[in-house]
């Protein structure tokens, strides 16, 4: 078509948005069905992209999904609150192939990070996985840095203690170390 | 580094994600060079941070129905990115009036007159644009027929639809009747003489009965050079063009001319 374009590719964002989706739903196919209705919610609310979207409209989009997913989407589920949190593993074939005994840790850390609080799973999904500056991650979220930043230092803080304490024997002893 | 800030852990943490500029960068790294016990803190924040992203790759193999609902978005983004900006060219266009007895100096100046242009006609200027790509895409298709005969009194009785005249050394080389949002609408296509290749669209117009002078946009869209609309009565017109060359202004203003007094 000969439409002006709209300066970005929607479909280049679904890797994007189903992750983030996944980190909140800790479940893939969750993850698919709350990217659906979001992208949905954004069609209904696209007169807001340029207004809300400040430039980013990859942030835009995960705007609408973490409402999505807070407003509705939880609220209707949480009665069915998933036992198998991790339990829909299959989508680790594309996770990095990694030996033996680097696999057996990395799955201990997903599960680490699968287990914290929503709001620190998903502001360290936004700054340390999605790579968003402390200000886009914020906007998001619809919170203040000041907070964004207190819930990725329990959400790190949490890991380390992992890290240092967890099954397995790992040479790491860290002391001390509070923040915030 | 003398007059350096004192490194905070607020800093360790900003430097873990990734959010200090590289002068800052060097002022934590020389920093954790002399403290040991900071070093580790934030080696183990790497670590995690570099397991996370080995262990939770983006997604692979987007199922078909994320990807149609991401299509109807973009189409819809698209669109929308379209009426922005024919709305923007039409508040920033200059409103010519030109040979429109009348009408001259009212539709030329009046303030008001510009924001109801501004406002009502992008709907129509936009079916407009749909029907001169249409025709474009038509005329490069073997198995679509031209009908390069005009019967403006037949196309008068069905649709109500009043072509203006056209002058006589201007060849006809399509016309089709095409669905607008405001009922029926005639495309034109044309090989104007020395003007090059224009549409003539006609149809009714959104807003009820009003007379508007041309607006002329310049749009650089691919087969679009320009585009200049009006109104007259209850029927509004545009003629697009694929020639940056071609002055709008005087054709317009001269159909609209015609459609008074027929030449």
């Amino acid at each position: 078509m000969t439409a002006p374009t709209t300066e970005f590719s929607v479909s280049a964002q679904l890797p994007a948005l189903r992750a983030y989706a996944r980190t909140l739903t800790r479940n893939i196919h969750d993850a698919d069905d709350l990217v659906q209705e979001s992208l949905a919610r954004a069609y209904e609310r696209r007169h807001t992209w340029r207004a809300e979207g400040n430039g980013n409209p990859r942030a835009w989009l995960m705007s609408i999904l973490h409402n999505v997913f807070v407003s509705e989407w939880r609220r209707a589920r949480t009665a069915a609150e998933h036992v198998e949190a991790w339990s829909g593993d299959e989508d680790e074939a594309g996770s990095v192939a990694a030996p033996q005994e680097h696999h057996v840790r990395l799955q201990q850390i997903r599960r680490a990070f699968e287990q914290l609080p929503l709001d620190q799973r998903e502001a360290l999904h936004l700054v340390t996985l999605e790579g968003l500056s402390y200000q886009e991650a914020a906007r998001v979220l619809d919170v203040p840095v000041g907070t964004l930043m207190s819930r990725l230092g329990r959400a790190r803080a949490a890991l380390r203690e992992f890290e240092a304490t967890g099954q397995t024997s790992r040479r790491l002893r860290v002391v001390g170390g509070t923040d915030v | 580094m003398s007059e350096t800030l004192p490194i905070t852990d607020l800093d360790l943490d900003a430097y873990v994600d990734d959010q200090l500029d590289p002068l800052r960068r060097i002022e934590v790294e020389e920093f954790l060079s002399h403290n040991p016990e900071q070093a580790m803190r934030v080696m183990a924040d790497l670590q995690v941070r570099d397991a996370l992203r080995c262990t939770l790759p983006p997604p692979a193999d987007t199922p078909m129905r994320c990807e149609r609902t991401a299509l109807d978005l973009q189409q819809g983004l698209d669109r929308l990115a379209w009426v922005e900006r024919l709305r923007y060219i039409a508040v920033a266009a200059v409103l010519l009036a030109i040979g429109w007895a009348g009408h001259m100096a009212y539709g030329a100046w009046h303030p008001d007159m510009r924001m109801a242009v501004a406002q009502n006609v992008p709907t129509f200027v936009e079916d407009a644009l749909i029907a001169h790509r249409t025709a474009q895409m038509r005329a490069s298709m073997a198995s679509q027929p031209r009908v390069t005969h005009l019967d403006a009194d037949e196309i008068l009785r069905a649709t109500g639809i009043r072509l203006p005249a056209l002058p006589r050394d201007w060849r006809v080389r399509d016309v089709q009747v095409f669905p607008s949002r405001s009922g029926p609408g005639v495309e034109v296509a044309l090989e104007a003489g020395g003007l090059g290749v224009l549409s003539i669209f006609a149809g009714r117009a959104t807003d009820g009965e009003a007379d508007q002078a041309p607006v002329v946009s310049r749009v650089t869209e691919a087969g679009v050079a320009g585009v200049a609309y009006w109104q007259q009565g209850r029927w509004a017109y545009a003629v697009t063009t694929d020639q940056p060359q071609t002055d709008l202004a005087q054709v317009a203003g001269q159909l609209s001319l015609a459609l008074v007094q027929p030449m």
